[in-house]
């Protein structure tokens, strides 16, 4: 045996290493450097305050009993985390978008803020939690006992005699000390403990280490591997045909339940979450170490049958083996694994359990008493610490209390499974809160009231064996007698294992409440917009909050709010930094529904936010949900439509840009074709009249003794053709011009006919050198169009030149005649001449397009007048036409222009 | 409305292989609750299995280190920047 001064020594010891490990953690966080806190290893190993004493002594007691049962304990949480992308990621993620302080905050926060939901869940979760703190105090004064060796030296009895409360009450104060030093430095539940994740996470590589220890020790030094040790097992050690029941099933659900609804194991999880992405990573490490820890449950129990007296504790088998065996360093290295976990899980629990009595009990309670009406800076924050460490300490005091009154029954060897049962009832309004819109908060209380009510009846009491509330009388016949109120056999369902039997009514009673009450009632606004919020948290962003609710309020009254609860200076940090993201001068930002909800959430991160709220409504005034807005996001097949209207609408739109964009590319090509086409024809058309200046000029240079007649004639060409050529520049840069020009025309008002008289009357001289005969036929007298005269001057001395200059008949006349056309003005210019071939008909209107073999004289055009007159009829939105041509008749034009109005006075002529 | 981050092609790759480890993660805990569950569990017994382990308890802790690797795996193909900000319609600019 050891000497108890030595293990004391040595707890001692382990002690001050987890002081100094949680204040190393704290000032690298507080230094900004902690990079190893806040890896995904240290995220899983504190996980791991899953294992507690229950699991690290009681597995092997629990394999002795019940064979392959103990796996299951840590089955179901390996199901869970495996699954973590469709639970655990949603819970982490709401956990932070909301800033969640515990699982009451959650389900309080889920359902419109309630204050008595949050009361509720914290009572339960108290009930739930106590009894196993006290489990884990007794374990760790009857592991210090065993070990120490001052209660039995031949380990041969089962029951260790009195327990020793002294060292009991020791460890809880040290406990206490512990979680009040490293859990309560902050009241934002949001910022992290490190200092308190840095010693669990040590404490659970010792557990790991000391478990892995005992076992490798069993296998390979006490046995040749582990084949030799299954060869020990007494038979059906394993118990394969019993152990695959109803019980199997039901304690993994258990396990798989308790995980997620643990408080302490929805703080590491949730609470304490730094980064998302850890989870990804425990969700492989946190299984594998629950493997590991399971690896050698089985030979530690084999061994403890074969080597120790058969009257021999089962549950303290990994200390005492290696003891009975004098390996003193190894005995002492298990009571460590078990200080470990026992002390983890009762600090955990601790902080978990004073966060949620502090904001859902202590707080509400405060507010409603007339004489906490400090004002001072921080008095809320003070008062929150206060009752923060009070709340650890009457933790540990129950749990204390609790173990001195039952110590000596066995109720507390099972309290692990019975609390698993208690925390489970919130899995359906939980999971119910996380998908179901209809989801509400009648229904959570209906189901919650009922299934905890009937856990206490049918599990939590009779467990006591009569020794605690329900005498023996009730637990065996039933309240006065009547058989179907039986505790252990309700409504007549006996026969079953009490686990089993509890689970079945409290669960399914629970589920049918929460169920039935929330379609019968429908939830409140407030309720609908925190479910929208929270099923879809992974698409709408928390922001969205102040989207629905219209508050108003005084800047100065809401910072007064927050620096009671926050501080003056993380409260002024607060305030300015939005206040710069507002652009706002000054500390104080507009009080806008966006930054209200904000504040709201931060607040919520230290007094939870039920509590916040219920602060935020004394300042505020005129809270109005806007009902049409909620009902948007709310309802789940209108925001299905709405999104896939809007993606029609998107696509459409795409569509319709996906074809401009062709169509644009059609014209882009066509345009890049005609100006190459262009730029051959220019260069062609210039190359003539250049060949000619040429070649002429070389002959005037080559020929000195040419006649003066011949120089004449030569010098007279080659002024002739620069001329044409000079004319062809002019008329590219008109049409240029008119094709480039962006601007649109400043158009006067005109009388077509003035001009038309004025353009044939320019056109005399060349008519009369050509014999060329003008007529007018019909004109229409007295009106006025939008256009520039010059330009259409233009177009009509183009077409009255062409029609002299190309006529071949004998006779030549040209016919000039107008007429209205519906809206239209229209001037007809037709010649008696030969008229257009077919085949060039199309082509007339292009560029350099000569629609004419030749002219009378037997030069040609420069081939563009007709274009730019066209180009000149489009500008002033008329047009210009060559009509269809009868055989043995010219050709004739039509010039058509919009016309606005008849001029009376003219008219009238 | 706004779709965040831009599907390009190659992102259309991940995101289908994303997808895919979605499913994954799905299917994982399904069959395991199930291979771990009666009557799976009736096929094996205490009869010694792999080196005088019984095969039910050989079975056991295989499909435990199995599902483990399997979940680190499949862990790494889903911790991805898009899993990790999915893909967010901001329903604050859509339009009225």
């Amino acid at each position: 045996m050891l000497s108890a001064n030595l293990v004391f020594a040595v707890s001692l010891g382990y002690v001050i290493l987890l002081f100094l490990v949680a204040f190393w953690g704290d000032k690298k966080a507080r230094t900004g450097s902690s990079g190893l806190f806040q890896s995904p290893l240290i995220y899983t190993l504190s996980i791991s305050v899953y294992c507690t004493s229950w699991t690290f002594y009681g597995a092997v007691g629990s394999a002795v009993r019940n064979g392959l049962e103990f796996a299951t304990i840590y089955i179901g949480p390996t199901i869970v985390f495996i699954g973590f992308w469709y639970l655990l990621r949603k819970l982490v993620r709401i956990g932070r978008v909301h800033r969640i302080t515990s699982i009451a905050d959650l389900l309080s926060s889920r359902y419109g803020k309630g204050e008595s939901l949050a009361v509720l869940v914290t009572l339960i979760a108290v009930v739930g939690t106590t009894p196993y703190i006290a489990l884990q105090l007794k374990a760790v004064t009857n592991s210090f006992q065993v070990i120490s060796g001052n209660i039995v030296s031949d380990l041969a009895h089962p029951v260790f005699g009195d327990p020793d409360y002294t060292t009991a009450f020791w460890i809880a104060t040290g406990m206490a000390i512990f979680t009040i030093v490293f859990g309560t430095r902050n009241i934002d539940a949001n910022e992290r403990h490190h200092g308190v994740v840095a010693a669990i996470a040590l404490e659970a590589l010792v557990k790991l280490f000391a478990l892995l220890a005992v076992g490798l020790f069993v296998v390979f030094s006490l046995a040749n591997g582990p084949g030799e040790v299954f060869s020990w097992a007494p038979p059906d050690f394993l118990k394969t045909e019993d152990v695959f029941g109803p019980r199997w099933v039901s304690v993994t659900f258990l396990a798989a339940t308790a995980v997620i609804c643990l408080p302490r194991q929805f703080q590491v999880t949730v609470v304490e979450n730094s980064d998302e992405r850890h989870l990804f990573t425990a969700s492989w490490m946190f299984p594998l170490y629950l493997m590991l820890i399971s690896l050698f449950v089985l030979p530690i129990a084999i061994a403890g049958l074969k080597f120790l007296p058969a009257t021999a504790n089962p549950d303290m088998f990994v200390l005492t083996l290696p003891m009975a065996m004098d390996q003193h360093t190894l005995a002492l290295v298990a009571f460590l694994g078990g200080f470990s976990s026992a002390t983890s899980m009762v600090i955990v629990a601790c902080i978990a359990l004073s966060t949620m009595v502090s904001n859902h009990i202590v707080m509400p309670l405060a507010l409603r008493l007339p004489w906490v009406e400090m004002q001072a800076s921080g008095d809320i924050r003070r008062l929150l610490l206060f009752s923060r460490r009070a709340s650890i300490c009457l933790v540990l005091l129950l749990g204390f209390v609790y173990f001195r009154l039952s110590a000596k029954s066995d109720a507390l060897a099972s309290i692990g499974l019975i609390a698993f049962l208690g925390v489970a009832q919130f899995l359906p309004s939980l999971i119910g809160g996380l998908y179901w819109r209809q989801a509400s908060a009648k229904g959570a209380f209906a189901g919650l009231v009922a299934g905890f009510t009937l856990w206490l009846y049918t599990l939590f009491f009779p467990s006591f064996e009569g020794q605690f509330v329900m005498p023996l009388s009730v637990i065996e016949n039933g309240p006065w007698g009547i058989a179907q109120l039986r505790p252990e056999a309700l409504f007549g369902l006996g026969g079953m294992d009490p686990l089993v039997h509890a689970l079945f009514w409290s669960l399914s009673i629970n589920t049918f409440l929460f169920v039935t009450v929330s379609v019968i009632f429908d939830p409140k606004p407030l309720e609908r917009l925190q479910g929208a919020l929270f099923i879809d948290v992974f698409r709408a962003p928390a922001d969205n909050e102040s989207r629905f609710i219209r508050r108003y309020a005084a800047s100065s009254d809401l910072f007064v709010l927050a620096q009671r609860i926050l501080g003056t200076n993380t409260a002024y940090r607060l305030f300015s930094d939005f206040a710069k993201n507002q652009g706002v001068s000054g500390h104080l930002p507009r009080a806008d529904d966006e930054f209200i909800g904000h504040l709201e959430r931060e607040l919520a991160g230290s007094v939870g936010a039920a509590t916040a709220r219920a602060m935020i409504s004394q300042v505020v005034k005129g809270e109005t949900i806007s009902l049409d807005e909620l009902m948007k996001i709310v309802d789940e097949t209108q925001q299905v439509i709405d999104y896939s209207r809007q993606l029609e609408v998107k696509s459409h739109q795409l569509q319709q840009t996906a074809r401009q964009l062709r169509e644009a590319n059609e014209r882009l090509k066509e345009l890049d074709l005609q100006k190459d086409d262009f730029l051959s024809q220019v260069s062609h058309e210039l190359r003539t009249p250049m060949t000619s200046i040429r070649s002429f000029a070389q002959i005037l240079l080559e020929t000195p003794d040419m006649t003066v007649d011949e120089t004449q004639r030569f010098t007279g060409i080659i002024l002739e053709e620069s001329m044409r050529l000079t004319r062809l520049l002019d008329e590219i840069l008109d049409l240029a011009r008119l094709e480039g020009e962006q601007i649109p025309w400043t158009l006067q008002k005109v009388d077509p006919e003035d001009t038309l008289e004025r353009a044939v009357a320019t056109c005399h001289g060349l008519a009369a050198q050509a014999e060329t005969e003008i007529q007018f036929g019909d004109r229409v007298q007295g009106i006025e169009i939008d256009a520039e005269a010059d330009r259409l001057r233009q177009v009509y001395l183009n077409l009255i030149t062409n029609a002299i200059k190309y006529n071949t008949a004998d006779k030549p006349i040209i016919t000039v005649r107008t007429e209205l056309q519906g809206q239209r003005y229209c001037v007809y210019i037709e010649d008696n001449g030969e008229g257009i071939r077919a085949e060039d008909r199309e082509r007339i209107f292009k560029k350099f397009s000569r629609g004419w073999r030749e002219s009378k004289d037997g030069r040609s055009g420069t081939g563009l007048g007709l274009a730019i007159s066209w180009q000149i009829m489009q500008r002033l939105q008329g047009d210009l036409e060559l009509l269809p041509q009868e055989t043995g008749t010219g050709a004739c034009f039509r010039v058509t222009l919009p016309y606005r109005s008849a001029n009376s006075s003219t008219a009238a002529e | 409305m706004t779709w965040k981050r831009a599907t390009t092609v190659s992102g259309a790759a991940s995101a289908s292989a994303i997808r895919k480890s979605r499913d994954i993660a799905m299917i994982i805990p399904v069959i395991f609750t199930l291979l771990i569950m009666p009557p799976m569990v009736h096929l094996f017994g205490s009869e010694p299995g792999l080196a005088g382990i019984p095969s039910i308890v050989v079975y056991l802790f295989g499909l435990w280190i199995l599902v483990v690797l399997l979940t680190a795996w499949n862990a790494r193909r889903l911790n991805t920047p898009e899993t990790n900000d999915p893909l967010v319609m901001n329903p604050q600019d859509s339009p009225p």
